[in-house]
């Protein structure tokens, strides 16, 4: 391969830091906009070419100059087979698209603890990226941190080449469960995740393992969408920005956790089904159900008197869900209305408190048994940058004795851009046996560059 | 548990085909060829130009943002169904044809890919210097892409769909050149009406709330001296509606354009200020059974209604 002669480091590092030439760069046309004739003549010269699936005018082919590099041209026997071919061409032209999405906070929240107050919080500061690997695989991924803690909330590839309307995925992914678990909290129309779902599921439930996806259409109007899913572990981790939902009251937090290796019968799995279908003109209605089961996992938290920590494994878990939305949007686009809710039911091993921490006699004490809650919105956009919208969710906490709470959010979305969101919210929360709690928040989010999830309908 | 878990993802994947044979894709070359389009517009001329050889679905209703179309069920499955997808391209649809194409995951249309008709179009205005959002939301990397209301673009458009038909079905070549012809004709004789129009039109000046007027206005010689929105995409601010309301009158313009999606009271509070008047003109043909044609029309009627103007007796032309 003759074009394999190595250059010289220092300009083959500028010639990839300047990348390739920008694109679009042509003549701009000011708000004035004269024209000497009017144009309406027939057309002179048809326009016979057409480059199917692209627009862009751009040389994709790089050029000698742009091809070279300072590494991997020659394959020599024993290196890896990433080193040979096209996947060292150094353009830019096939990156993917990445993204920056901040969230953050300025709030005052008093729930009778003594966090009370005023806090400004970064919700969180994302970088996402996202990309074709060829026509049938797609890969992304979603880096977080909320300034403590960096987590690899996604990191995942795609293949769609099984069949119409199916797809896989595996890799690091959100729970596809209801309408609201794949989605980041800072995505979503509301200002936190609904309670019921926090104490289910989890604020935010990333797992690695593997998805089937599928959808069909139902006559002319109707589309009906599966998954079925395996999971290795899942975390529940939040970037919530005013209640801890741990009580301390209870005693040290107790996490559950899962063995890295187990059968296959005890791996988590996940499934869901949902159709949505056309109502009328304006409307659509979606209905759907969904189960989480963790066949065989463990709580730890606490400790025992010789600063062992204490653990409890071999339980059970199962979520189901039903949801119901329905959605109203005007015939120009900019007006809507969207009502939503879902009923979750808990059964099995649901949480654990530590008793005696500390103590020759500490144990975990078992909660065992079922729950039950619910959560439900309505939301309204009367432009296109404006919509407010309510949001209840009433359920039993899984603490001992089961007590009921509800939480209210009130919330107005302003959307200067569709890049930009402030919001401004109300929320009150009443739990039988402790303190009413109440807050407000003001919440400012942007989105940099390309924002992208994989959410599925 | 293992053996119930496994049949619990046997019965669901396994279910997978039966429910997909409920809605079997159609690959007869006998049939009408589905077609799906983003705008009305486009819908139409694709009938025009396949008469009996497609069947046609649009998703836009006709008032919508063209760049924020809301989607539903039925778009989804049309699209799932289609042998072509037809949309104007250049970015114009690109806040949600690439999610509808992916999840609709039609395999014939991601291989042959979309038919974007704007590809190649010759006179595109508004060419972006740089791509930075400090330029606004709406911004186009490869120009203004409201093509749809130039005069130009029905043939221009029939002539792409044409060829793409022609590729699909061979031995239907000669019916496709002859529905164009016969639709080039009655394009024709619309446009000596649009050219008279234009000679009244000629020198007039407008501010449009968005810019999507820029075709239609530069193809009659109108000069569009500003818009409501400061940059493309971003709402109007007080202090631009204060300056741009003082440069219309001092500038004496008096119409503002808008479409139906964007806030007429925004356009007619500045139309107010300024001494001017607020004229909302459609952005793309209506669905239930407008054309192209009449869509056009209606712009040039609505312009000339502008400034109070009149053609003479028209001859009927359809």
């Amino acid at each position: 391969m003759p074009a394999s002669i190595p250059q010289p480091l220092a300009v083959l590092t500028l010639a990839s830091l300047l990348g390739p030439p920008a694109i679009a760069v042509q003549g701009n046309q000011p708000d004035l906009i004269p024209q000497a004739e009017p144009d309406t003549a027939p057309l002179a010269k048809p326009q016979e070419e057409d480059y199917p699936g692209t627009e862009l005018p751009m040389n994709l082919n790089p050029t000698p100059d742009q091809a070279r590099a300072p590494i991997g041209l020659l394959r020599s026997p024993g290196m890896p087979r990433i080193y040979w071919g096209q996947t060292t061409r150094f353009t830019s032209a096939f990156n993917p698209a990445f993204g920056i999405a901040v969230d953050g906070s300025f709030n005052w929240a008093d729930n009778g603890s003594d966090e009370d107050g005023f806090a400004f919080d970064l919700g969180v500061a994302e970088l996402t990226g996202q990309g074709a690997i060829s026509p049938n695989w797609w890969g992304n991924f979603a880096l977080e941190t909320d300034s403590e803690e960096v987590e690899l909330t996604e990191a995942a590839l795609f293949y769609s080449g099984l069949a119409d309307r199916t797809s896989i995925r595996a890799g690091r992914f959100f729970l596809d469960f209801g309408k609201q678990m794949q989605i980041h909290v800072h995505d979503l129309s509301t200002p936190q995740r609904p309670a019921v779902l926090r104490e289910y599921l989890g604020t935010e439930v990333p797992g690695t393992g593997f998805q089937f996806d599928h959808w069909a259409p139902i006559g002319e109007t109707t589309a009906f969408r599966f998954s079925t899913a395996v999971f290795g572990d899942q975390e529940s981790h939040g970037h919530g920005f005013l209640f801890d939902d741990h009580d301390e009251s209870h005693g040290p937090e107790v996490e559950p956790f899962v063995d890295d290796r187990r059968d296959f019968s005890e791996l988590i799995f996940t499934a869901r089904a949902t159709a949505m279908t056309d109502v009328g003109e304006e409307s659509m209605l979606q209905l759907g159900a969904s189960l989480r089961a963790v066949p065989d996992f463990g709580f730890e938290g606490g400790t025992n008197d010789t600063g062992d920590t204490l653990s409890t494994d071999g339980l059970n878990q199962s979520v189901y869900g039903l949801d119901l939305t329905y959605g109203w949007n005007s015939d120009d686009g900019t007006r809507s209305w969207t009502f939503g809710g879902e009923y979750l039911y808990a059964d099995g091993d649901l949480n654990a408190e530590v008793v005696g921490d500390g103590t020759p006699g500490a144990s975990l004490d078992l909660l065992s048994g079922s729950a039950q809650g619910w959560f439900a919105f309505a939301e309204h956009a009367w432009d296109q940058q404006n919509s407010v919208g309510l949001m209840v969710s009433s359920l039993e906490k899984l603490e001992e004795a089961l007590p009921r709470e509800t939480e209210s959010t009130l919330y107005w979305s302003h959307y200067p851009t569709e890049f930009m969101r402030v919001r401004v919210a109300g929320i009150h929360f009443d739990r039988e046996g402790a303190e009413d709690g109440q807050a407000l928040m003001l919440q400012l989010t942007g989105y940099i560059g390309a924002h992208g999830h994989p959410y599925n309908w | 548990m293992l053996t119930r878990r496994i049949l619990l993802l046997a019965t669901l994947i396994g279910a997978t085909p039966l429910v997909s044979g409920a809605s079997a894709l159609p690959v007869d070359g006998g049939d009408p060829l589905n077609v799906v389009t983003t705008i009305p517009d486009l819908a139409d001329i694709v009938r025009e130009v396949g008469g009996d050889e497609v069947k046609v679905r649009c998703v836009a209703k006709g008032r919508e943002n063209l760049h924020s179309v809301r989607l539903r069920p039925s778009h989804l499955v049309m699209t799932a169904r289609a042998d072509l997808f037809v949309q104007v391209g250049l970015a114009l649809e690109h806040g949600w044809v690439p999610g509808l194409l992916e999840s609709a995951r039609n395999s014939k249309i991601m291989r042959d890919g979309p038919l974007n008709v704007g590809t190649g179009w010759p006179k595109l205005v508004e060419i972006p210097v740089t791509l930075d959002r400090r330029a606004g939301v709406d911004i186009h990397p490869l120009g203004n892409p409201h093509i749809n209301m130039h005069p130009d673009f029905g043939s221009f458009a029939g002539r792409k769909i044409r060829d793409r038909l022609k590729a699909m079905r061979p031995e239907q070549a000669g019916k496709f050149d002859k529905n164009l012809t016969a639709y080039e004709k009655r394009i024709a004789a619309h446009r000596k009406r649009w050219a008279e129009a234009a000679k009244l039109l000629k020198g007039r000046k407008v501010v449009q709330y968005h810019k999507e007027f820029s075709y239609l206005c530069g193809a009659n010689g109108i000069l569009m001296v500003g818009a409501l929105e400061p940059q493309p995409g971003v709402p109007p601010t007080p202090g631009h509606l204060a300056q741009i309301t003082k440069g219309m009158r001092e500038l004496g313009v008096t119409v503002i354009l808008h479409g139906p999606w964007t806030p007429g009271r925004v356009a007619e509070d500045a139309a107010k200020r300024a001494g001017a008047k607020a004229v909302e003109l459609p952005v793309m043909t209506q669905r239930n059974g407008g054309t192209w044609l009449g869509f056009m029309d209606r712009l040039h009627e609505g312009l000339l209604g502008a400034w109070d103007l009149e053609l003479e007796e028209r001859e009927d032309q359809d």
